[in-house]
């Protein structure tokens, strides 16, 4: 992206972050934010930032700062830290970024950033300093968050990673030199120079099979303890075959060696195995990085912090003064309030109600430490460390590798039978390789990996990748009720217009001093409605938790809790003097996006249901709003668990995790989060059911790849097992053509996820 | 070393601009060498009086200082200057050394200077672009070493802990070239300025095409790659295109460097096998140099405007484009159906400069636009006169190609081409020398353009060094917070021993190249001992050694350069075995330290001329080619007929060859002056008796006894004794 | 062609002595980041004339 050096007279991009300006606004900059960064950078003699930006590399579009207050306060036990960093765009933040150690000599020792993945690395002289570090780079535009080092899966990925390049780069070094001393041998050389050839190509086979070659080993070790069969025993058998059937040819002088075949192998194998490694741990980068609340921390432990209304707490503590109302729906799926006391714990990720008084609270666990945050952590070690198991495909792999085995078997017993053994082997050889399961077996992982990946950037995460093998053979998909088709939120259903207007005011003035999830309600109405009205000084103001609001000027006005009436619905009383005025109908309000979901659920074929806890006619009437013909009220969560066997369940809260552990296929829709996540297969990061079509529509997609996947490779598999056991295929280019065909295998599916992306 | 500021965790340093300036002035003032020298020798081929009378002045002993000049003055100034300049910017440290770095430079220099005076005084090794004696071979494995550990030393106390790309290709140059010249340059000397190859025939052969491909890709591309992608990216401000694939390409090079060379010996007296191995590693070649070619232009995306307007980024982005074609051409020189039809033309010559001139000439001339202005503190004088510079170059660089295409095709196709009969439809040699003449002109001028646009440049950086700030210093500040370092194998805590192998990966390196120069010193000495066909003696000998008096013929061949024009390998084509007769085999040069198997056919092979012609021919064609051979454009040597055969050394010569596996008896040593004496008095008599002048000991007499004596006929004169 | 002998291992070595440096690099990180390094590289030194104007 530049900057056309001869720009209009009119300014009409950002000095600092090249966004448009909006047109209200005078100046050179979209924002303070900017502007301010501006500043800080010209002030520091950092002007050269602005130099390069303008001839520079951009790699993704600029934001614009967004300028908030925010102070940190990490506490590092460690000299080397790493920060996630947002913002970064493009050669001139490296530039600037990599400034920090000359701009902060007594705090920073050394710095290095990396463009790929956002995060800086550096070394602290001091480990005090580290707040005034973040708050610089705060400054620069550029909001950091902390990696700590108790995020071992990185450092592991890392190792890993190092490990297998090696693997993979000794192996190709040794390949290459195989190959090409195989190239005189194919060429006819004979005598002396034949031997030295084949010598070399023995001893360079060596660390091949045993060094690099050792995972394979691993492998089926591990295979054969766990009673699978390994995906890696017939290229290990392969392997061994080809070694020591041609160490023994080069002893005797028969001239018939694999080593080139056996070297191609296992290079093309590591370099398959490698891209594919890397490939996933890009789909996971982001999960290692969770700590939502780290950059608006603003307290430390042991502090006392005051807690502000209608805000996530950011920390996890014990209230030590005041009582207040809490919603806990974030974090259980509970929709009535909870009433904190002195001495009674608060989470990081709940909501603070209560605005009647003040509630301090002393800080005890922040950023990685809190409940919430190490739930998040949890999802992503099991997402890290999970195997594919029990895939529909995994079967079929082994099926066909039991088959191809025992061809093999047999067919070298046949060959050794007519004594034409060199014969056999070769053929054998060629077999084994060219039939490997390879390409399903790696294209698996592949196509599950893609679909996550897709999926993630939607904003599901997904726990555990079978489900999506298992829905495309479920027809009937269950909802729950509250929280899930519905806002989880109560609309007040009230004709303000209909009372007086003083009542109206004595109504206002009732609920707007209570923090009840109900009152807000009516208070949004008033809202909703235009409704201004004058407030009422109460002489008298009583909140009864479960009873209902008082207060008397004059008059005495109440407003009884909400009572599910005759008619079914959820009715609050409003009273004056003894007399109602008028009920308050409240009901939680149906999401906007429910009604298309569900016809485009049903479109596809879908059964879709109703599992609801509350009475009747709520969920009656949600049923017919959204076009469902089937529904089930009053149900308990045994009950629940029960119905949803076998079929899809999608639900949230503390109400439905044990329907979810038992279903087919499990997604949690935000709201329950603690207890979905443990229960459910999925979990959803938007509130709401949108992402259920994305996800059935990618399952739907996962089975079709994996379908077409299958075949291409049976049909690769036939025409190989044909020509390999006929003669027509040796087993070096055998070697060559599985990697390849696995190849074809992998762009296929990844063709498939790119179109829809 | 110069001071080094720390305040905090900055230091504060200075480059070296000083020995960067100097081996860019150098880079310029031999690129202008080679190409006068280049142009003469062009034209004397167009128009053979030039060569005149001067022994000096010959194309045969002026073609040797060309390419040396070209190669190792131009190119190799040039990849010192670029390599110090962006070595010391991508590590963020000034070079390890300045001792070093000057030592470096006029060693090099001097090597240069020596290359200039003994080349055309006709001492040479007679192996091409290894001409230079082993005194100055002594020299540059000095200079070369000194180099070396300047550059190591540099990286193992460089600030910035990765290590740019760039820098790995110039490592890569640094152990390979070391190997490379230190084994191709073993001979045994017999003077102060001669010495035989430790090699002969075949062996030597491989050896010096092993070293030859290698020279070209380790000396001529490798440094050149890392130049590229060091000053494509400055030059358009744009990171590589894929820096990984720029690494794997890198590793993928180095690991794989086994049969580079028998590419050059398609279709000869190299066995099947080796041939065939070479064509597919040369073929597989292909690939990662085209890696390297489309990362590089690539780079430019986004930035395709500056191609319009900056010279800088023109000759560098033709410079890949050159380098890209050449890297296809190569692979299909290599495919032997090809090669037949172009070894020895002038297609190969077309490939070579398309190389030179094009990939790089140009990005040499890039790298001197971008670091001039920066190196003196200025602007450069004239944008216009380095665009104009770019076509007139361009211009020259086809005309050259163009002519020596068309000449090689014709070459190629007028040897080979049988009549209906079955015979040859150009029996005589000269008709396709006559035919391709014109085309020598256009050549000619191809590279007088070449040179114009040269000169231009050299005005622009005159002018441009003039017009820099009169305060100079040949320092460029900097400052860098260095990373930290950590040990990869062992503790920090550990022995001071243990600290040492920090550096241990370039201690690695240079062990490397220590342990195979003592390794293939000690693998050397079977090759004296004489290895599988042991001859009793001289007369039981299948091959006959040379007698003293054919020695010292040959060694005038070698002086005078005559491999730069006749080849002495009969391939098993059809055109060749009917114009020149059987094919060469291994055990006819296997005395030959060096082998001449030659590699380009001006005039026509000699492997068989033994006994084709009389001693008379030989007499009055070396004296007055186009007296003999109408349309010749073979130069006189005229003083062969007045200088006398230096007798005396014989017997030393002879005993080093004997050293060298070559069977003589110690009385065969022993005699050798009288045994060449009495030869050549019998020579001398004979053209006498046919009417010839000439004194019993003139230089002459030696050459033709060694010309009678190729192809090992059975009663050739001086023979068996 | 006995030279064989020596070329072949010869060459072999060489390859094998880059494939120890590769190790070396693999292991001190050399292969961790392979984006930045290229684009890092394109920032020059200051020239004195830069550096007064900033000051």
């Amino acid at each position: 992206m530049k900057l056309s050096n001869r720009s209009p007279v009119a300014v009409v991009i950002c000095k600092h972050c090249n966004s448009l300006i909006p047109s209200e606004r005078k100046g050179e900059f979209c924002c303070n934010g900017c502007e301010s960064v501006y500043g800080i950078l010209m002030n520091a003699g950092l002007s050269e930032y602005y130099q390069l930006k303008e001839d520079g590399v951009c790699f993704k579009a600029p934001k614009p700062i967004q300028h908030q207050a925010l102070r940190f306060e990490y506490v590092t036990p460690v000299f080397k830290n790493k920060f996630y960093l947002e913002g970064v765009h493009c050669s001139a933040c490296l530039w600037l970024l990599e400034k920090l150690p000359q701009m902060m000599p007594e705090s920073v020792k050394t710095c290095s950033l990396n463009l790929n993945t956002s995060v800086l690395s550096f070394e602290l002289l001091d480990l005090s300093h580290i707040n005034q570090v973040a708050q610089r780079i705060f400054d620069w535009g550029y909001t950091p968050h902390l990696i700590s080092d108790s995020d071992q899966v990185d450092l592991k990925i890392e190792k890993e990673n190092r490990k297998r390049l090696l693997d993979l780069g000794i192996a190709g070094a040794i390949t290459s030199n195989v190959m090409l001393m195989s190239i005189p041998l194919y060429s006819g050389v004979k005598g002396n120079f034949q031997t030295l050839f084949e010598v070399l190509s023995f001893v360079l086979a060596i660390p091949s099979l045993f060094y690099s070659g050792r995972v394979f080993f691993k492998n089926v070790y591990s295979g054969i303890k766990t009673k699978t069969f390994p995906i890696d025993g017939p290229i290990l058998l392969a392997l061994l075959v080809a070694f020591f059937f041609s160490t023994y040819s080069l002893v005797v002088g028969t001239h018939q060696l694999y080593f080139d075949s056996l070297t191609a192998l296992i290079f093309l194998l590591l370099a398959s195995r490698y891209y594919l490694a890397r490939l996933r741990q890009s789909s996971q980068m982001n999960l290692g990085i969770l700590d939502f609340f780290q950059s608006k921390f603003t307290g430390k432990i042991g502090d006392l912090e005051k807690l502000k209304i209608d805000e996530k707490i950011q920390f996890d503590g014990i209230v030590r003064k005041g009582e207040g109302w809490c919603d806990y729906s974030q974090f259980t799926g509970e929709s009535d309030p909870v009433r904190l006391h002195a001495g009674d714990p608060v989470y990081a990720g709940t909501v603070f109600l209560d605005a009647s008084q003040d509630v301090w609270v002393e800080v005890q666990k922040i950023g990685n430490q809190t409940r919430l945050a190490q739930l998040l952590q949890k999802v992503s070690e099991i997402q890290s460390k999970r195997t594919v198991t029990e895939l529909v495909s995994d079967q079929w792999s082994q099926r066909l590798l039991i088959l191809v085995t025992s061809i093999a078997v047999v067919s070298l017993a046949y060959f050794l039978y007519l004594g034409k053994v060199a014969d056999g082997i070769s053929r054998i050889l060629a077999l084994l390789i060219v039939t490997c399961p390879c390409a399903l077996a790696l294209a698996t992982p592949l196509v599950f990996t893609l679909a996550m990946k897709s999926l993630l950037k939607k904003g599901l995460l997904i726990k555990d990748p079978s489900s999506l093998d298992r829905l495309p053979d479920v027809e009937d998909i269950y909802f729950d009720k509250t929280g899930t088709l519905t806002e989880g939120r109560l609309q007040a259903e009230v004709n303000l217009s209909q009372i007086s207007t003083i009542d109206q005011s004595a109504l206002y003035s009732l609920v707007r001093l209570s923090r009840h999830p109900a009152s807000r309600a009516i208070e949004r109405a008033f809202a909703e409605q235009k409704i201004l009205t004058k407030v009422i000084p109460w002489k008298f103001f009583e909140e009864k938790m479960g009873v209902g609001l008082f207060a008397n000027q004059g008059d005495d006005y109440s407003l009884s809790r909400a009572l599910i009436t005759k008619s079914g619905y959820t009715e609050s009383s409003f009273s004056k003097n003894g007399i109602e005025i008028c009920s308050v109908i409240l009901r939680d309000q149906t999401r906007s996006e429910s009604k298309r979901i569900i016809k485009e659920l049903m479109d596809r074929g879908f059964e879709v249901h109703i599992l609801s806890g509350d009475h009747e006619k709520p969920v009656q009437s949600l049923a017919s709003e959204l076009g469902i013909n089937h529904y089930y009220f009053l149900k308990n969560p045994e009950e629940k668990a029960k119905i949803v066997q076998g079929s899809i369940m999608i639900g949230d809260g503390v109400n439905d995790s044990l329907a979810l552990s038992e279903s087919k296929v499990s997604i949690a829709v935000q709201g329950g989060m603690e207890a979905a996540i443990q229960s459910a297969q999925v979990y959803s990061l938007k509130p709401g059911i949108s992402l259920i079509l994305p996800f059935v529509d990618t399952a739907r997609l996962v089975r079709k790849t994996l379908r077409q996947n299958f075949m291409m490779s049976t049909s690769y598999n036939l025409i190989g097992a044909i020509l390999s056991l006929s003669g027509h295929m040796n087993p070096l280019i055998a070697a060559v053509l599985m990697p390849a065909s696995a190849l074809t295998v992998f762009w296929a599916s990844m063709i498939r996820f790119k179109e829809r992306s | 070393m110069s001071s080094v500021q720390t305040t905090g965790n900055v230091e504060k340093f200075n480059y070296d601009d000083g020995i960067v300036k100097k081996f860019t002035l150098a880079t310029i003032i031999f690129g202008l060498v080679a190409l006068l020298v280049g142009i003469i020798i062009a034209f004397q081929l167009a128009y053979y009086p030039l060569n005149t009378q001067l022994p000096w002045f010959t194309f045969g002993r002026l073609r040797p200082l060309h390419t040396n000049a070209a190669i190792f003055a131009f190119a190799g100034n040039a990849i010192f200057a670029g390599m110090y300049y962006s070595l010391q910017r991508l590590l963020k440290t000034r070079l390890f050394s300045d001792k070093l770095s000057n030592f470096h430079f006029w060693g090099w220099q001097l090597i240069i200077v020596a290359a200039a005076v003994t080349l055309p005084l006709g001492f040479t090794q007679g192996k091409e672009y290894a001409e230079l004696e082993w005194p100055i071979d002594i020299m540059i494995a000095l200079v070369w070493v000194a180099f070396g550990v300047n550059m190591l030393g540099t990286i193992i106390i460089r600030r910035v802990k990765h290590i740019y790309v760039a820098i790995w290709f110039y490592i890569a140059t640094f152990i390979t070239v070391a190997v490379l010249h230190i084994v191709n340059s073993a001979a045994i000397p017999v003077s102060m300025f001669k010495s035989y190859s430790a090699y002969a025939g075949v062996s030597d052969a491989l050896v010096q095409w092993w070293y030859g491909h290698n020279a070209v890709a380790f000396f001529l591309t490798t440094p050149f790659l890392g130049l590229m992608y060091f000053f494509i990216p400055k030059s358009v401000n744009r990171p590589v295109y894929s820096y990984r694939l720029s690494v794997v390409h890198f590793w993928t090079i180095v690991f794989l460097y086994i049969w580079a060379g028998p590419h050059h010996l398609l279709n000869t007296a190299v066995p099947d096998w080796a041939q065939t191995t070479g064509m597919v590693f040369s073929i597989m070649l292909w690939i990662p140099s085209w890696g390297g070619m489309i990362n590089g232009l690539m780079t430019i995306r986004g930035a395709w405007d500056k191609l319009r307007t900056e010279p800088i980024v023109k000759f560098l982005a033709l410079s890949a484009t050159f380098y890209g074609m050449s890297t296809f051409e190569g692979p299909l020189l290599s495919i032997k159906s090809v090669n037949e039809l172009g070894h020895y033309t002038d297609w190969i010559i077309a490939h070579v400069h398309a190389g030179a001139l094009g990939w790089n000439g140009f990005l040499i001339f890039g790298m001197i636009y971008y670091m001039v202005p920066k190196l003196w503190k200025t602007e450069l004088y004239s944008k216009r006169l380095a665009n104009i510079h770019f076509w007139t170059a361009t211009i020259g660089i086809l005309l050259y190609i163009i002519a020596m295409y068309t000449s090689g095709f014709t070459q190629g196709l007028m040897w080979r081409e049988v009549d209906a009969a079955g015979k040859l439809a150009y029996p005589d040699f000269v008709q396709t020398v006559v035919r391709v003449v014109p085309l020598y002109w256009i050549r000619g001028l191809g590279g007088v353009v070449y040179l114009a646009g040269f000169i231009i440049m050299l005005f622009n950086v005159v002018k441009t060094i003039k017009l820099a700030p009169a305060v100079q210093t040949n320092e460029t500040e900097d400052e860098y917070v260095p990373y930290v370092k950590t040990p990869v194998f062992g503790n920090p805590d550990q022995s001071f021993s243990h600290r040492v192998l920090e550096g241990a990966p370039m201690i690695l390196a240079g062990l490397v190249v220590v342990a195979i120069a003592i390794g293939s010193l000690i693998s050397l000495s079977p090759m004296w001992m004489s290895s599988s066909v042991v001859e009793a003696n001289y007369h039981d000998a299948i091959t006959k050694p040379y007698t003293p008096l054919q020695l010292a013929g040959r060694d005038l061949y070698l002086r005078e350069g005559c491999y730069t024009c006749h080849s002495q390998m009969i391939r098993k084509t059809v055109g060749d075995v009917l114009r020149f007769g059987a094919p060469s085999t291994i055990e006819e040069s296997k005395y030959d330290h060096p082998f001449q198997w030659g590699s380009k056919r001006i005039g026509p092979d000699l492997a068989r001329v033994g006994t084709k012609y009389p001693d008379l021919w030989h007499f009055r064609h070396v004296r007055n080619p186009q007296e003999v051979v109408n349309g010749s454009i073979m130069p006189s040597y005229s003083w062969m007929y007045k200088d006398k055969i230096d007798f005396a050394i014989l017997r030393k010569k002879l005993s080093v060859m004997k050293i060298l596996g070559v069977p003589y008896g110690d009385d065969d040593v022993a005699n050798s002056e009288s045994w060449a004496r009495e030869d050549a008095k019998k020579i001398a008599a004979g053209l006498v008796a046919e009417g010839a002048q000439i004194q019993d000991d003139r230089e002459i007499l030696a050459l033709i006894a060694y010309l009678q004596r190729l192809g090992n006929p059975p009663a050739s004169i001086g023979g068996a004794k | 062609m006995d030279i064989i002998w020596f070329l072949v291992p010869a060459a072999l070595m060489l390859g094998l002595g880059f494939l120890g440096v590769f190790i070396w690099a693999a292991k001190s990180g050399q292969f961790e980041d392979l984006e930045t390094p290229a684009v890092r590289m394109l920032f020059d030194e200051k020239t004195s004339e830069e550096k007064e104007n900033v000051k």
